[in-house]
């Protein structure tokens, strides 16, 4: 199973979260990641590292990025 | 009428302007941190702008005014002059710029434009670390304040060094180094800025302001906190925050007890010298004794948190609920009633102090409007309770009610001491925030140069 990370749980500030979750992916593993809203910063952050992503909207505040090694 | 030169001049000028034109930026992060901290509340600021909150108010208010005081305290406290006011007045640009420019990023979700704000934010910090730091290192004897005044100098430094490398973590990827990730360097940065740059100021402000303003001295009990404070909680700062960096909980739980202990020794310093005073009540004292209350319950419940797990996320500054304790009752009532009391002083001394026994002239404490002091002291009490309950899992809408109400607070506040400089103020208020960029300077001020 895909890892999954809740952005929605996480107090205050979570790219650091983010970013240590992707970081520990293994080449062809994905990560998920379930939002309260579009996280439209974290695409450049992701570019920047060398990660691929696809966003899926499930509900109106519901986000999920599907986030690679690209 | 006006009584002393009708001047501002960034380097020699009166010395009221370096400080106000600080308080009069900070008040306007305040509203503008307050505003943010409502919309995300309302859930309609998405991401990032919990970070605009916390620097907005943290950054642009706390520490703004800060330095404000600090270029204001010192010289007079210490007998040490200012080692520049070009400098301190620099700072102030700078800060400001870099700040508002960070919000703006944040807030707009542009991340490149993070390490450029930072960079701002930046040069502002060292350059009131090295103007402190040389005004700090003519003082003979350094007393408990300038001790902690120069720890609190090399927190700021600390924490800009930490807070430039994540700006540039977002744009431009340069962690993890050494094993140090994102999420690390983080929470040692959030640590420092919160316990060591504005608690460190704040606990060696108040050895002067909480005894001076009861009229009150440290005697017996008082002296042995004083000491288990100034040695242990600098230590305890340094330790937790390195702790959450390299991930030792071991080295984390040491120096959040030690941490603890230092503010639980403050707190009891602090409240002897309100519970001793036969001084009248002043919105500066009766926010001090939130300060008192506060910092004790705050103590109580870190200790728990803090021995149990250290590094978690949602305990960086102590269990669920406990931040806005912390930040509000703590940080921001102090800084509230220190400006209660320095804002009037400033305006007071420059306007009325020459003229006393020669025509009536009000006391400082006419300065400012009472009724709506007392307003803003229950407002901002209950918004930053109501959000506390709301962070502690408290249902329904406590979080929007209570940013609101924080929020009208921050406004009567804001509006209170506006206010006092512009009933009272020698110079119009445009001046006292733009100094020479607003008309020319006088006569008095191209004689001086």
């Amino acid at each position: 199973m895909a890892p999954t990370l809740d952005v929605r749980e996480i107090p205050g500030e979570p790219f650091g979260d983010i970013l240590a979750a992707a970081t520990d992916l293994d080449d062809g593993e994905t990560l998920v990641l379930v939002n309260g809203f579009e996280p439209e910063p974290l695409y450049a952050v992701l570019t920047a590292r060398g990660f691929a992503y696809e966003t899926e909207r499930i509900a109106d505040d519901e986000w999920r990025v599907h986030i690679t090694r690209a | 009428m006006s009584v002393v030169p009708d001047d501002i001049d960034a380097e020699r000028g009166p010395p009221m302007s370096t400080p106000l034109r600080h308080f009069v930026v900070g008040l306007g992060f305040l509203l503008a941190g307050l505003a943010v901290g409502g919309l995300v509340a309302a859930g309609v600021a998405p991401g990032l702008a919990v970070l605009a909150h916390v620097h907005l108010l943290l950054v642009g208010w706390v520490c703004v005014t800060i330095m404000g005081a600090m270029t204001q305290f010192v010289p007079v406290w210490s007998g040490a002059p200012l080692h520049s006011r070009r400098l301190a007045s620099a700072e102030l640009w700078l800060v400001g710029a870099g700040v508002a420019g960070l919000a703006v990023a944040l807030l707009a979700g542009r991340v490149a434009w993070l390490p450029v704000a930072g960079s701002l934010l930046f040069a502002g910090i060292w350059t009131f670390g090295y103007n402190l730091a040389r005004t700090l290192a003519r003082v003979d004897s350094p007393g408990v304040t300038e001790r902690h005044f120069a720890l609190g100098v090399g927190f700021f430094a600390l924490v800009s060094v930490l807070g430039i490398l994540l700006a540039l973590d977002f744009a431009v990827p340069v962690l993890p180094v050494a094993g140090v990730t994102h999420a690390r360097l983080l929470a040692a940065h959030a640590t420092l800025a919160v316990f060591g740059v504005i608690l460190t100021t704040v606990f060696g402000a108040l050895y002067q302001l909480g005894t001076m303003f009861t009229q009150t001295e440290l005697h017996g009990v008082d002296v042995h906190l004083r000491r288990v404070e100034e040695v242990g909680y600098p230590v305890g700062v340094l330790l937790l925050a390195g702790g959450r960096l390299v991930g030792s909980p071991p080295v984390a739980r040491v120096g959040g007890v030690l941490v603890v202990l230092g503010a639980l020794s403050l707190g009891v310093v602090l409240g002897r010298k309100l519970l001793e005073t036969r001084v009248p009540r002043t919105p500066m004292l009766s926010r001090y004794a939130v300060v008192a209350g506060a910092l004790l319950l705050w103590a109580v419940l870190a200790a728990r948190t803090w021995v149990a797990d250290p590094l978690a996320r949602s305990a960086w500054f102590g269990p669920a609920g406990v931040a806005h304790l912390l930040l509000v009752g703590v940080v921001a009532f102090v800084v509230a009633g220190t400006l209660y009391h320095v804002v009037p002083f400033i305006v007071w001394v420059n306007r009325y102090s020459d003229l006393l026994g020669y025509e009536k002239v009000p006391m400082i404490d006419d300065l400012y409007v009472d009724r709506v002091a007392a307003v803003d002291f229950w407002a901002l009490l209950g918004g930053g309770a109501f959000v506390a309950l709301h962070e502690a899992g408290a249902p329904g809408p406590l979080a929007v009610v209570g940013g609101a109400l924080a929020l009208a607070g921050g406004v009567l506040f804001a509006a209170n001491l506006l206010g006092v400089l512009w009933r009272h103020s020698p110079q119009p208020l445009s001046r006292v925030v733009l100094g020479r960029l607003v008309g020319p300077a006088d006569a008095a001020s191209q004689g001086e140069k």
